[in-house]
C-alpha cells in the first residue's frame, strides 16, 4: 500500500484530500507546515508527497522541496506541488518537482489520476 | 517651445543681417571710393579753372607786367589755397630775345626798387628757346630764385608744357623735384597765345605760344589738404602717375595685391593729357570704421571756383573799361565757364564759347534774345522775381538754377549774376557766369544715393537689432519663466544638443541622480547617466532612446515614450527606477536636440510590487477555501459519500458550476493585472495559425458536444504569422467559449481571411448576437453584457483580456453582430515577413 504525505496548512485541504487518498486506499500522513513535513518525509519514507507551497512557520514549500530533493534518501520520492499560487510553476517545475498543480482548477479525482501516474513510473 | 522659437528667431535674424550687412559694405565701399575720386577731381577741376582766370587776365592784356600780375594774383588770393604751393607764369623766351628778355627783367623796378639787377637765364647756355619763370607769387626768399629758370631745360616739365601747348589745356607734369626747395611735387600749366592769334592747330598754338601760367604743388601739402589725417581709415588707397606713387595712406603696394582684397577699385583721373590711377582697397571687415559727414565738403564748393573766376573778369572791367570789346573777345572767351552779358533788360548782348558749350545756342541766334529764353519750369514766377530784385538793386546774385537747353533738355548750373555799374553808378548791363555742375551734382547725388542706401541699410539693421532686443527681452523673461517652470518641475529633466551633450538640467535632475549640474553640463548624457533594463542589463549606447532620437530613427509624432522601467545609475552608483520621455527639438524639421523628462518610478514599483503581493494574497487566499468547495462537491457527485438522487446531483452541479466561475473570475483578475503590468509578457513569434486553432478547437469540442452545439473548423494552410501560441490559444477559448455560452441551437464556425499583410480569423455563432450599444462597450475592463439574464455569463474580464493578448500581437480585435441574429469576433494576425 502506497504511503503518501500531504504537507498542507489548511485543515478543509487535508480533510478533503486525506479523505479521498483513503478512500482510494492510500496510507495517509499530513504535517501542517514545513518543518513538521520534513521530520515525517524522514520519518516515513512516503511513496509520493503532495506539497503545499504558502505555509505558516516561515518554511516556503519551494524549501522544502529544495530540501528535500537533496537529501540522498528523500531525493527519489516524486514531489506534487499543490497549490492556489500560479506565479511558482517554473520554479517549482525547475526544483525537481513531478507536477504543479492549482488545487481550485482541480477535481480530487484528477490529483488521485496523476498520483497513481507518478506512482507507477 | 521657446528654446526652438529663439534659436529660430536668432537664425533668420543672423541671415537677414548678413545678407544686408553684404550689400551695405558694398555700398560703403562704393561711398568711400566716390568720395575720393571727387576730392581729387573737384581739385584739379579748380585748379583748371584757376588756370582760366589767369589765361583770362593774360587774354585781356597784350603784356601782362608785374603791377597787373602781382594785385591780380594777391586779390584774388589764389595762393591762399592750402594746397598751391605757387603760382606763376613762365614766358616763352626765343634764343635771339634773350638778352633784351634779360635786360627787361633786371630793369623791372615794380617790386623792389632795384629791380633784378643779377638776374640771368639759367641752367646757362644758348638754346633755341626758353621758357623762363618771370613771376612768382608768393615771391619770398625761397621762390624768388626760381625766377629766371629755364623749365624746357627740365624734360620732364617740358614734356608736360608741350603737350599743354599743343591741345590748350591744363597739363600737370609727371613727379618732380620742385625747383623752389627741392621737395617733391608737381606743375600744372595752361598756355597763354598771343592775343587774336589762330590756335585751331597745335602748329598754330606752337607759333602763338607767349608763355605759361603755372600752379606748384607739392604733394604733401597737397594730398594733407585732400586727404585729412584720419579721413579714410577704412579703406587703402594711391594715387599713381604711371607707376610712380603720387600719394598713398597706406600700402604703397595695393597696385601689387589688388586681387587679394574682397573689395578694389580703379579709377583714372585726367589732367589735360596727364592720367592718373586711383587705386582703392579695402579689408571686408572695414563696415564698421567708416567716416561719417563727408557731404558737407562736397556741397558749396563751386562758389569758391567762381568767385576766383568772377574776380577775375571784374577786375578787367574795372581796369579795362576801355577795352569792352577786346575783353569780349579774348578774356571771357578763353574761360571754360559759360559768360553771358545782358542789357539791363536782360536781352543777351554776348556769349562765350562754353555759353554755346552748355546750352547748346549759338552765339548767333541768342544774342538780340531775352535771356528768359533759358528758363525751365523747375523755379516758380516767385523764384525769378527774386533774383530779379536782387540785381536789380545792383547786389550780385548767386545760386543753383535749372535751365533749358536749345534742344529742351534741363542742366543744373551755379550760377553768379552781377550787375555792371557805369562811373555815375547806374547799372549798365548784367554778367552772368555759369557753371555747369551736372557732373557735380552727379556725382552728389550719386554719394547721396549711396549714402541714402547705406542710411537704408542701417535703418533696416537696426530695426532687425531693434526686434532682436524685443524678442531677446522677450526671450529673457520667458527663460526666467522657463527657469522656474524647470525649477519647480518634479520631473527630472535633461535638455540635450544634437550631439547628446547636456545642456541644462535641472533640480529634480539633481536632487534624484544626485549630479550636480555643473558637473554634467557639456558631458556625454548617455555616458555619464548609464541606464539598465529591467533585467539588469546595461542598456548599450545605441539601444539609447536618446541617441535613436537624436538620429533621428525613432520619431514618432516628434516623441518617444518609454513605457518600461528602466534604471538610471545616479552619481553614487545606486539605480533609480525611471520611465522617461525623449522628444526631439526640430529647427526646421532638422534635430537640433532633445528634451528627456524621467519619472522616478521608486514608490510606483513599490505600490505595484504591493499589489502583486495583495492580489497574489488575496486570490491564494480566495482560492484555498473555493478549493475546498470545488472538492468537496466533487466528491460528492463523484459518489465518494454514497449513491445521490437525481435532483441532488442537479443541485450540486450547480453549485460546482457556481463555485468554478468564482474561481475563474479570480484566476482572470491576476491575469489582467500581470498582463497590464507586463508580468506576463505576449512574445509573439513566427508560427502556425492554423495548428493553434485546431488544439483550441479539440479543447472546446466536448464543451460543444455537451451543449449540443457544433463547433466547425476546416483547416488550410495559411500564410507564417507572428503569433504568441499559449496566448491565442487562450484568446480563441475565450471566444469560443463565449460562444457557447451565447448559443442556443446551431453552432460555432472558425473560418479565415488572408490579406497581403494579415490573417483574419472569424468566430461566428448562430446565438442571441450582441446590441449596437453593447458591441462598443465589448473589450472595455469589466463590461458585463448587461441585457444578459442569462446565468451562465462570466463575460466580465475575457473580451478584455483577449484586447490585451491582441494589443501585445500589435494586432485587432473586433466584433459584428446584429441582436438575435448571432455574432462574429474577429482577430488579425501579423504575416510574417
Amino acid at each position: 500500500m502506497a504511503k503518501i504525505l500531504l504537507i498542507e496548512d489548511d485543515k478543509l485541504i487535508i480533510k478533503l484530500y486525506t479523505g479521498k487518498l483513503i478512500d482510494e486506499g492510500f496510507e495517509v500522513v499530513s504535517a501542517e507546515n514545513g518543518p513538521v513535513g520534513l521530520q515525517m518525509a524522514r520519518k516515513h519514507k512516503p511513496n509520493l508527497i503532495l506539497l503545499d507551497i504558502l505555509m505558516p512557520g516561515g518554511l516556503h514549500g519551494l524549501s522544502v522541496l529544495d530540501i528535500l530533493k537533496k537529501d540522498q534518501e528523500l531525493q527519489s520520492i516524486p514531489v506534487i506541488i499543490l497549490t492556489n499560487l500560479d506565479s511558482q510553476k517554473m520554479i517549482a517545475l525547475l526544483k525537481g518537482a513531478s507536477e504543479y498543480i492549482i488545487k481550485a482548477n482541480t477535481d480530487p479525482s484528477e490529483i488521485i489520476s496523476l498520483i497513481k501516474k507518478h506512482l507507477k513510473s | 517651445m521657446v528654446l526652438v522659437v529663439g534659436l529660430l528667431i536668432t537664425f533668420l535674424a543672423w541671415r537677414y543681417t548678413r545678407d544686408n550687412i553684404a550689400t551695405t559694405t558694398q555700398n560703403q565701399f562704393k561711398a568711400e571710393v566716390n568720395e575720393i575720386e571727387y576730392a581729387l577731381t573737384r581739385r584739379i577741376k579748380t585748379y583748371s579753372n584757376i588756370l582760366y582766370a589767369l589765361q583770362g587776365l593774360f587774354a585781356a592784356s597784350v603784356s601782362v607786367d608785374r603791377q597787373e600780375w602781382s594785385p591780380f594774383v594777391k586779390t584774388a588770393r589764389i595762393a591762399d589755397y592750402p594746397d598751391i604751393s605757387y603760382v606763376g607764369y613762365i614766358e616763352v623766351v626765343r634764343n635771339d630775345n634773350k638778352a633784351e628778355f634779360t635786360e627787361k627783367f633786371r630793369n623791372d623796378i615794380s617790386t623792389y626798387a632795384g629791380g633784378y639787377p643779377n638776374l640771368f637765364i639759367y641752367p646757362e647756355g644758348d638754346r633755341n628757346e626758353y621758357a623762363v619763370v618771370k613771376y612768382i607769387d608768393p615771391e619770398n626768399t625761397e621762390s624768388i630764385n626760381v625766377l629766371g629758370f629755364d623749365v624746357y631745360s627740365s624734360p620732364e616739365r617740358k614734356a608736360a608744357f608741350d603737350s599743354a601747348r599743343d591741345t590748350n589745356q591744363p597739363v600737370a607734369t609727371q613727379l618732380i623735384s620742385l625747383a623752389t626747395d627741392n621737395s617733391s611735387g608737381f606743375l600744372i600749366a595752361a598756355p597763354v597765345y598771343e592775343n587774336g592769334a589762330s590756335i585751331n592747330t597745335p602748329e598754330e598754338r606752337n607759333i602763338a605760344i607767349r608763355g605759361f601760367v603755372v600752379i606748384a604743388f607739392k604733394t604733401t601739402d597737397l594730398f594733407a589738404d585732400a586727404f585729412p589725417a584720419g579721413s579714410h581709415p577704412a579703406v587703402s588707397f594711391a594715387l599713381y602717375d604711371g607707376n610712380q606713387v603720387l600719394y598713398t595712406n597706406g600700402d604703397e603696394q595695393i597696385r601689387n595685391s589688388i586681387h587679394a582684397h574682397p573689395y578694389a577699385a580703379t579709377k583714372t583721373l585726367t589732367i589735360g593729357t596727364r592720367t592718373w590711377d586711383l587705386e582703392v582697397v579695402s579689408e571686408s571687415r572695414f563696415a564698421n570704421s567708416f567716416s561719417k559727414g563727408t557731404l558737407p565738403l562736397v556741397v558749396g564748393f563751386g562758389g569758391i571756383v567762381i568767385s576766383v573766376l568772377f574776380f577775375s573778369i571784374i577786375y578787367s572791367f574795372g581796369q579795362r573799361t576801355n577795352q569792352l570789346i577786346q575783353l569780349q573777345s579774348t578774356a571771357l572767351e578763353a574761360t571754360a565757364n559759360g559768360v553771358m552779358i545782358t542789357d539791363t533788360s536782360g536781352i543777351i548782348l554776348w556769349v562765350n564759347a562754353a555759353f554755346t558749350h552748355l546750352t547748346g545756342y549759338e552765339a548767333a541766334e541768342i544774342i538780340g534774345r531775352p535771356a528768359r529764353m533759358l528758363k525751365s519750369s523747375m523755379h516758380g514766377r516767385e523764384f525769378y522775381l527774386k533774383l530779379w530784385n536782387t540785381i536789380t538793386a545792383g547786389k550780385t546774385w548767386t545760386g543753383e538754377l535749372t535751365n533749358k537747353r536749345k534742344d529742351g533738355s534741363l542742366y543744373q548750373e551755379e550760377q553768379m549774376i552781377t550787375p555792371v555799374k557805369d562811373q555815375r553808378g547806374n547799372i549798365t548791363h548784367f554778367v552772368a557766369i555759369k557753371q555747369d555742375v551736372s557732373l557735380r551734382k552727379e556725382t552728389q547725388e550719386k554719394i547721396l544715393s549711396t549714402n541714402k542706401e547705406l542710411e537704408d541699410s542701417k535703418k533696416a539693421m537696426a530695426n532687425v537689432l531693434d526686434d532682436l532686443n524685443t524678442e531677446k527681452e522677450k526671450l529673457e523673461q520667458e527663460y526666467v519663466k522657463d527657469e522656474a517652470i524647470f525649477s519647480a518641475i518634479g520631473e527630472g529633466l535633461i535638455v540635450t544638443d544634437q550631439t547628446g551633450k547636456i545642456l541644462m538640467v535641472n533640480h529634480a535632475f539633481e536632487r534624484l541622480l544626485g549630479w550636480k549640474k555643473s558637473e554634467v553640463i557639456g558631458k556625454d548624457m548617455v555616458e555619464i547617466i548609464p541606464k539598465y533594463d529591467e533585467n539588469g542589463t546595461l542598456i548599450l549606447k545605441e539601444n539609447r532612446s536618446l541617441t535613436k532620437i537624436l538620429a533621428g530613427s525613432d520619431i514618432k509624432e516628434n516623441t518617444s515614450t518609454l513605457a518600461v522601467t528602466h534604471y538610471y545609475v545616479r552619481h553614487d552608483g545606486t539605480r533609480l527606477p525611471i520611465m522617461g520621455i525623449v522628444t526631439p527639438i526640430l529647427l526646421n524639421n532638422q534635430i537640433v536636440g532633445a528634451v528627456q523628462v524621467f519619472h522616478d518610478v521608486t514608490s510606483e514599483l513599490e505600490v505595484n510590487r504591493m499589489k502583486d503581493e495583495f492580489l497574489n494574497i488575496a486570490a491564494h487566499d480566495l482560492r484555498t477555501p473555493s478549493a475546498a468547495v470545488r472538492g468537496f462537491i466533487s466528491r460528492v457527485l463523484d459518489g465518494d459519500a454514497g449513491e445521490i438522487s437525481g435532483k441532488a446531483k442537479d443541485l450540486l452541479q450547480s453549485a460546482y458550476e457556481g463555485n468554478k466561475r468564482l474561481i475563474r473570475l479570480v484566476d482572470d483578475f491576476l491575469m489582467v493585472s500581470r498582463i497590464e503590468r507586463g508580468k506576463i509578457i505576449v512574445e509573439p513569434k513566427p508560427g502556425k495559425l492554423e495548428a493553434t486553432i485546431e488544439k483550441a478547437v479539440s479543447e472546446m469540442a466536448g464543451l460543444a458536444k455537451e451543449n449540443d452545439l457544433y463547433l466547425k473548423y476546416d483547416p488550410v494552410t495559411l500564410p507564417n504569422v507572428l503569433i504568441d501560441e499559449e496566448r491565442i490559444i487562450e484568446l480563441l477559448i475565450n471566444l469560443i467559449g463565449n460562444a457557447i455560452k451565447f448559443t442556443s441551437n446551431g453552432g460555432i464556425t472558425v473560418t479565415h481571411e488572408v490579406t497581403p499583410d494579415t490573417v483574419i480569423t472569424h468566430v461566428t455563432d448562430t446565438g442571441i448576437g450582441i446590441s449596437a450599444t453593447a458591441q462598443k462597450q465589448l473589450f472595455k475592463k469589466y463590461f458585463k453584457v448587461s441585457s444578459q439574464e442569462i446565468a451562465q455569463s462570466g463575460l466580465g474580464l475575457g473580451l478584455y483580456i483577449s484586447k490585451l493578448i491582441m494589443d501585445g500581437h500589435g494586432g485587432k480585435i473586433w466584433a459584428n453582430s446584429e441582436e438575435g441574429k448571432g455574432a462574429t469576433f474577429s482577430f488579425s494576425l501579423s504575416v510574417t515577413k
